[in-house]
């Protein structure tokens, strides 16, 4: 990252704190902020407005209920590789309340979520994960002697923003999988409105936290797909960024695992990839912060469909990938303006304005003239 | 033979021999390479085929290309490009832009979108927001306009 405009005697007598708050060096610390904006879509000029929010911002109080799931989301959150990730995600948020986390337990627990939902109406975010059981009034579940659809419904009452986070708050997810005994049902469903969704199993920490400090840094959630899905992250199909992608093109398939294709890295379309039917940016941020190859296709493994809603734990994972009519969405991250960083946005950017410009290509056209108005996430402050 | 017959040499071979019966494929569309020009002396293009678009950059002289993965800068923005090889063309760079093809209805609606790609390529990109202001207040317009039309 460049340090171009980045006043380094300046920040160190005005912001001392965020160096002692995080255990981070200044450096390390912008170069997280960078990231975010990257993340984002957003141009290299937002790390300074996305510092200051998380500096001086007062943090937001987060609730976080657990329902059916496996607390594999939480784990991708805090065993990530970078040292740094899990202290910055409690100290960007104030973490209130979560059952994984928190040291209380029993009454006490229970009366923590309370007086933090008391202190910061209208104000907290809530973040769900897992899948709401509702079949025989929701019995399923329950915490504390409530059932999973009373606690949410009570916490999402008085919440500034909703994300669901994972595949099972997102649409049911693993829980879900038919015949569905418990009546699995996503936080949209229970609430009866639609909320931001960070599907995956797990979802990338990134992405939760791009989501999150963009509430801070501009007051209200990203811009979101049909699904709730931020368009940062949920634009492009896996197969579009894939670094398998060229030999897709040429049409070299590993037939089988272990075969010569398979190791020499072809593609995994035949082994069942629905890389071509998934939104996801799981090839260009990767997973754990852990180097190149650190997401499924790149260790080897078909893409299972895991942010898809319809393919991931609906679809067996050795089936080949059927092809609905995949269209570019509404609207595409904006081209990200770098500072060296090169980022993926362009080739999205590219597409859509070929499709939107090329009129005779009348199916295009019609999708990409769409509005999104489909798509508002819970926050009072309405994504655009 | 030309550039573009060589790329089309190659990927026709390629649906022949590896892509027929592969329920990801087009029927609709064929091989086709649309606005051979030469940038930065590479031969640029968009080439088209019944199971995906994508830009395509072809050696210089000494026949090799960069790193597996090499971000090109154009003024349009940075895209990032894979490398391929086929005997007939040798080494290649390709930047993906539509796969699966099923939203092109036929080959003309495909050469459209290719051109109209070509000319967006070298548009400069609209210019960063500023720090504190929303994405979303860049509009859909101005993104289309590079920023021509905002006032």
């Amino acid at each position: 990252m460049s340090e171009t405009g980045f006043d380094l005697r300046h920040s160190a007598a005005a912001f001392p704190a965020v160096e002692n708050r995080l255990g981070l060096s200044r450096r390390e610390f912008m170069e997280f902020c960078a990231a975010l904006a990257a993340t984002m879509g957003l141009p290299a000029s937002a790390e300074a407005a996305i510092a200051t929010a998380v500096e001086k911002a007062k943090r937001p109080s987060v609730i976080w209920l657990h329902f059916q799931e496996c607390t594999g989301c939480t784990e991708s959150l805090l065993r990530a590789e970078h040292p740094t990730l899990e202290k910055l995600i409690l100290d960007v948020i104030s973490l209130d309340y979560h059952e994984t986390l928190m040291a209380a337990a029993g009454h006490q627990a229970e009366a923590a979520r309370q007086s933090a939902m008391k202190a910061n109406k209208g104000k907290y975010v809530l973040v769900v994960e897992g899948a709401i059981p509702t079949k025989d009034n929701g019995i399923y579940c329950k915490v504390g002697g409530h059932t999973a659809i009373d606690m949410l419904k009570e916490c999402a009452a008085d919440a500034a923003a909703v994300i669901a986070i994972g595949s099972c708050a997102s649409w049911g997810g693993m829980p879900s999988t038919g015949p569905n005994p418990t009546g699995a049902s996503s936080v949209a469903e229970v609430l009866g409105k639609p909320v931001v969704t960070i599907p995956g199993c797990p979802p990338n920490p990134y992405n939760f936290l791009a989501t999150v400090v963009h509430f801070l840094t501009f007051g209200k959630l990203p811009a979101v797909d049909q699904l709730g899905r931020p368009k940062f992250a949920y634009s492009r199909l896996v197969h579009d960024n894939c670094e398998r992608r060229a030999h897709f093109d040429a049409g070299r398939f590993a037939m089988e695992f272990g075969d010569v294709g398979h190791r020499q890295g072809y593609c995994l379309y035949k082994l069942g990839c629905k890389g071509p039917e998934t939104y996801a940016n799981c090839p260009t941020i990767l997973f754990g912060d852990a180097g190149p190859g650190s997401w499924p296709v790149g260790c080897g493994h078909p893409c299972i469909g895991c942010t898809e809603k319809g393919v991931g734990f609906a679809k067996p994972v050795f089936q080949l990938a059927t092809l609905k009519n995949v269209v570019p969405p509404a609207s595409y991250p904006r081209i990200v303006e770098e500072q060296g960083n090169s980022s993926f946005a362009a080739a999205a950017a590219l597409a859509a304005i070929a499709g939107a410009a090329a009129g005779g290509a009348a199916m295009l056209a019609r999708n990409l003239g769409k509005p999104s108005e489909e798509s508002k996430p819970s926050a009072p402050d309405k994504a655009e | 033979m030309s550039d573009a017959a060589l790329i089309e040499a190659a990927f026709r071979r390629i649906e022949v021999e590896r892509m027929s019966g592969i329920a990801i494929v087009n029927p609709a569309l064929q091989v086709e390479v649309v606005g051979v020009s030469v940038w930065q002396g590479l031969p640029l293009a968009v080439l088209i085929t019944p199971w995906c678009m994508n830009l395509i950059l072809l050696p210089d002289r000494d026949g090799r290309m960069g790193q597996e993965r090499t971000f090109y800068r154009f003024p349009a923005g940075d895209f990032a490009f894979l490398r391929g090889r086929e005997p007939e063309i040798g080494e290649y760079h390709s930047c993906a832009l539509f796969s699966p093809m099923a939203q092109f209805a036929d080959q003309q609606s495909a050469r459209a979108v290719a051109e109209a790609a070509l000319a967006a390529l070298f548009v400069p990109a609209t210019r960063p927001v500023k720090a504190g202001q929303s994405e979303a207040q860049l509009s859909r317009r101005g993104f289309l306009s590079g920023g021509l039309s905002r006032g």
